[in-house]
């Protein structure tokens, strides 16, 4: 199968998403200054990757689009956690911090 | 579909658009002037046409927009490589087309049941004689009405193909008739499309006919005119009563046009006049062998009765449609088994250049699986690619197919049944359509499985390194191919044989000239030959005379003679008889079996006979004058042996008198080229005149040229018998070896296209090999190896595929040329020299295959080898 390691990464962002958007809807220039502010611009997430992420959540049924105005005025598409969406995000949260515990285990033990 | 997606390209638009607008405006806020901070957004954004495509792409997942997306692509790298796309397409257009072919020919002759209902009760009744060796033989009238009295079948009819002058408007034209009996169509269970089927009181031989047409004669000749049905038609002169139009789905063998009641000739009565073909169908529920047992009852009865002609009588009954097909089932079913082995070299060749390619392209499809396509994404893609060329080569393959059946109809063997009704029809199409799906899905497994095998990181690294990995995926490529090559010496074998039995069959002796021969029938009918009953023997001999005088005076006419049979199995009147030498004793023992028939003088110089010893006929040898024969060289060699036969006297069967040998010619082949020549015994047309007659015309220049001129002649004679079936000494020696000729070439054809394959499996393999080496060879160039050395060792590697190959191929030959021992001659099916041959020919054209991608590798410059990547 094709790298795990971009699986790893696509999830990751994923699941930046769903909690971002957990926060309230959200259009997607929002949440790309969103995830800049929240890592510290420790992760440069390219737009690029940023709307089909998106899209694809969309098409999962975990977020809802819907277009309405946004605060300055022009009409943007919000996007807001579905319940699926929610609980995805638990599952995954739970996985990753269960990956993180271990990784740093080893790397501690490894010291 | 297509509103929804221009929907979502708007709003994907906007919301991109929006994106940047907040950016810019946010700059905007931060001091940078509108324009430059508008070109910042933009450029921070990147691509937005590559983000919508990828946004489009997680959205749609329609798989009809896929698919066309997939086809695109596999267009494009279609056009890419030319060369791999069209040999792939090629390879499977002559698979394909070459399987359909072949099926459509086995399909319409053999498996497609005949157009009668339950035809599995449909019988022909064939009589035998195993002390004259008689099999397959007619039957007499007498013996038939004690078949169909004694209800052994349900119903049983005798027919009897023949040909007449049927008059049309102001034309006359010889059509093929049948003369039949009502229980012809009882038994075949054809109902008419109009008026009424032979009653069984009209079946009696009379002089009074009535007539059935065929819907199509009924349409093309008679404009389908209804006021045709009780009225009238003249067929040789007769006005004859229709009765019924025959429907436009029956079909008979010869396709008579016109079917007539039997007219009587007042030689029906004796039993030994054997004659007419019979066709039953067998009682509900009887089988073949009950009813068989019951007819061999019957046939004892009548040998007891009659034995003067009925002894030593017996019939075989066979399936009607095993009696149609005949002995091609066999020939046809060998070549369905070459098809099948044909296809398999099709797909092992179409595997291994998928195989390699995708190996080619291991690097692309890890870049793409690096970019992110899904696993399911890259096979889909691939299965699309193949199911795409495996469609083309479909689409070329029917093409093909459809082609060679319009050549087998025009060119087949006119003896191959039902040729005229072979057609690419729609089951057919279905057939290819299946297997070619069939093998675009098994081809492009093998690529599929190693893509979803391959790791990016692996891949980039092979491909980017190019050594000698993939050690397994060599192997199973070297593997097919050495299959292939093994495939293709079994069918070169087999074709080997074919051409050496067919080159064994051109050098038998025909016996006769069969160049500058010109050959037609005539018969003189039963109205102009019968006066009270009485056989008009004077009057056949002088129009006998007259035709003979007639067509010598034609300018460009060499000799012309006349006898009652073609040779090489051509057809006319083949009479057997016993024969016995006066002084030795009529005993059963002393016989000679042989045919006799009666000639003019001038007929060994027309078909070109050669004189052994003795004279010909001449014009002393008439009516009145001592009766004399002429034996053939196989007579004389059987009963005279190192005896001079001339003056001797031969008589006939029970006859008291005798003639006097004057002659010995060579001998010809009365039947096909393979059998032996059997014992002829000819008697002078003069003394003996019969109505059949069979035409020999020898000419100066081009025979068929004079056939016009012939007929024309013969209409001189008399308008009402118009010469018939003109063929020249070529055609009749052409549709002689037809039978064995259609195998013979369809296997060779078959054994060309498996070695082309072959030899492109062997060379794309070992190119292959050498582009993917193409490093290490360089390295080992540095490292001080010559290049003879790197020859040798490509050369050593495609040697030993194809050696294997050849020793597989050559094992599998032993087993299998046996199914071909019926149509070898003289050769046999373990032909030292044609297994000898076959493989080192192969081997031959292997070692060609190999020096291209040898010296390639030989001629790799270490520097640029290496400097390469």
């Amino acid at each position: 199968m094709p790298s795990e390691k971009t699986d790893l990464l696509q999830g990751t962002l994923d699941m930046l998403i769903l909690k971002i958007a957990a926060l309230g809807p959200i259009h997607g220039y929002a949440m790309s200054q969103r995830i800049q502010q929240i890592s510290r611009d420790a992760l440069q997430v390219q737009q690029g990757s940023l709307y089909p992420a998106l899209h694809r959540l969309e098409k999962r049924g975990w977020l809802k689009g819907e277009w309405r105005a946004s605060e300055s005025g022009h009409d943007a598409k919000f996007y807001a956690l579905t319940k699926a969406g929610r609980k995805q995000l638990e599952t995954e949260t739970a996985q990753w911090e269960r990956l993180a515990e271990a990784i740093g285990l080893i790397l501690r033990t490894a010291e | 579909m297509f509103f929804r997606r221009q929907r979502i390209d708007r709003q994907l638009a906007a919301e991109l658009e929006f994106h940047i607008g907040s950016r810019t405006r946010d700059l905007v806020k931060t001091g940078v002037p509108e324009a430059a901070a508008r070109r910042r957004a933009r450029i921070e954004f990147g691509g937005t046409e590559s983000v919508k495509d990828d946004c489009r792409d997680v959205r749609r997942g329609h798989l009809v927009e896929e698919l066309f997306k997939d086809l695109h692509y596999a267009l494009r790298v279609f056009r890419k490589t030319p060369a791999f796309s069209l040999a792939a397409i090629g390879t499977l257009a002559l698979g394909i087309g070459a399987c359909t072919a072949t099926f459509t020919v086995v399909d319409d002759v053999v498996l497609r049941p005949l157009a009668y209902p339950e035809p599995g009760r449909l019988v022909k009744p064939l009589t035998k004689n195993p002390p004259l060796g008689i099999k397959n033989g007619p039957a007499s009238y007498p013996d038939y009405l004690d078949w169909r009295d004694s209800g052994v079948f349900e119903s049983v009819g005798i027919y009897l193909t023949d040909n007449a002058v049927l008059a049309t408007g102001g034309q006359s034209e010889r059509v093929v008739v049948a003369m039949a009996t009502s229980g012809v169509f009882s038994a075949l269970k054809v109902a008419p499309l109009a008026g009424r089927i032979f009653t069984v009181e009209e079946s009696t031989p009379s002089l009074t006919p009535v007539v059935l047409l065929t819907e199509r004669t009924w349409r093309r000749r008679f404009d389908a005119d209804p006021k045709l049905l009780g009225g009238t038609i003249k067929l040789n002169g007769l006005s004859l009563t229709v009765a019924g139009i025959l429907p436009a789905s029956f079909s008979f063998e010869g396709d008579p046009e016109v079917w007539t009641t039997p007219i009587a000739t007042g030689d029906e009565a004796p039993r030994d006049n054997r004659y007419w073909s019979a066709v039953a169908r067998l009682r509900a529920g009887a089988t073949l062998r009950q009813t068989g047992v019951q007819l061999d009852q019957i046939c004892r009865r009548l040998a007891a009765d009659y034995p003067a002609s009925n002894r030593d009588w017996g019939v075989d009954i066979v399936g009607l449609k095993d009696d149609i097909v005949g002995d091609t089932r066999a020939q046809l079913l060998v070549l369905m088994g070459a098809v099948g082995f044909v296809w398999l070299i099709v797909c092992a060749n179409i595997a291994t250049l998928m195989l390699v390619r995708a190996s080619g392209r291991s690097r692309e499809m890890a870049v793409r699986a690096a970019l992110g396509a899904s696993g399911a994404r890259l096979v889909r893609q691939l299965a699309t690619e193949s199911l795409l060329l495996v469609l083309a080569g479909g689409a070329a393959g029917i093409g093909m197919a459809l082609a060679a059946v319009s050549l087998l109809r025009e060119y087949g063997p006119a003896d191959l049944p039902r040729l005229d009704q072979i057609h690419v029809d729609a089951m057919s199409a279905a057939f290819t359509l299946g297997i070619a799906i069939a093998t675009g899905l098994l081809c492009s497994l093998g690529p599929v499985l190693q893509a979803r095998r391959s790791h990016p990181g692996e891949g980039l690294q092979e491909g980017g390194r190019g050594s000698t990995g993939g050690r397994r995926r060599a192997l199973t490529r070297a593997t097919l191919v050495t299959a292939e090559v093994a495939l293709s010496i079994v069918f070169l074998t087999g074709s080997g044989l074919l051409i050496k039995s067919f080159w064994n069959l051109l050098r038998e002796d025909a016996g006769f000239r069969t160049d500058h021969l010109l050959t037609f029938f005539l018969s003189l009918p039963n109205s102009k030959v019968m006066e009270n009953g009485q056989y008009q023997k004077v009057k056949v001999a002088r129009y006998v005379e007259a035709v003979a005088a007639r067509l010598e005076s034609i300018p460009g006419v060499e000799h012309a003679g006349l006898g009652m049979s073609l040779p090489l199995g051509g057809g006319g009147w083949q009479i057997w008889s016993k024969f016995w030498v006066a002084g030795e004793g009529n005993s059963q023992a002393g016989f000679v079996q042989g045919i006799s028939q009666s000639v003019t003088p001038e007929y060994f110089a027309a078909l070109g006979v050669p004189l052994r010893s003795g004279r010909t006929f001449s014009d002393r040898d008439g009516e009145h004058a001592p009766l004399v024969a002429i034996i053939n060289h196989e007579f004389a060699r059987q009963k005279f042996a190192h005896r001079n036969p001339i003056g001797r006297r031969i008589g006939i069967e029970d006859g008291k008198e005798t003639y006097e040998i004057v002659g010995v010619v060579g001998s010809l082949k009365s039947g096909g080229l393979q059998e032996p020549s059997p014992p002829q015994i000819y008697g002078s047309m003069a003394q003996h005149p019969v109505p059949m007659l069979a035409a020999f015309v020898r000419t100066a220049g081009d025979p068929a040229a004079l056939g016009r001129t012939a007929q024309q002649a013969i209409l001189g004679v008399d308008p009402d018998v118009p010469a018939y079936r003109l063929r020249t000494g070529d055609q009749l020696l052409g549709r002689s070896l037809a039978r064995r000729r259609l195998p013979m070439t369809l296997i060779s054809s078959f054994a060309a296209i498996a070695l082309v394959l072959a030899l492109l499996g062997l060379y794309g393999v070992l190119a292959y090999g050498v582009a993917q080496r193409t490093r290490e060879i360089g390295i080992r160039m540095a490292l001080g190896a010559a290049a003879g050395q790197v020859l040798a060792g490509v050369v050593r590697q495609g040697m030993i595929i194809a050696s294997l190959g050849a020793i597989a191929g050559l094992a599998g030959a032993l087993a299998i040329t046996r199914v071909l021992k019926d149509a070898l001659y003289n050769v046999s099916p373990l032909d030292a020299g044609v297994l000898l041959v076959a493989p080192a020919a192969l081997l031959l054209v292997a070692l060609l295959a190999c020096a291209i991608p040898a010296r390639r590798a030989a001629q790799v410059d270490p520097v640029l080898a290496l400097r390469r990547e």
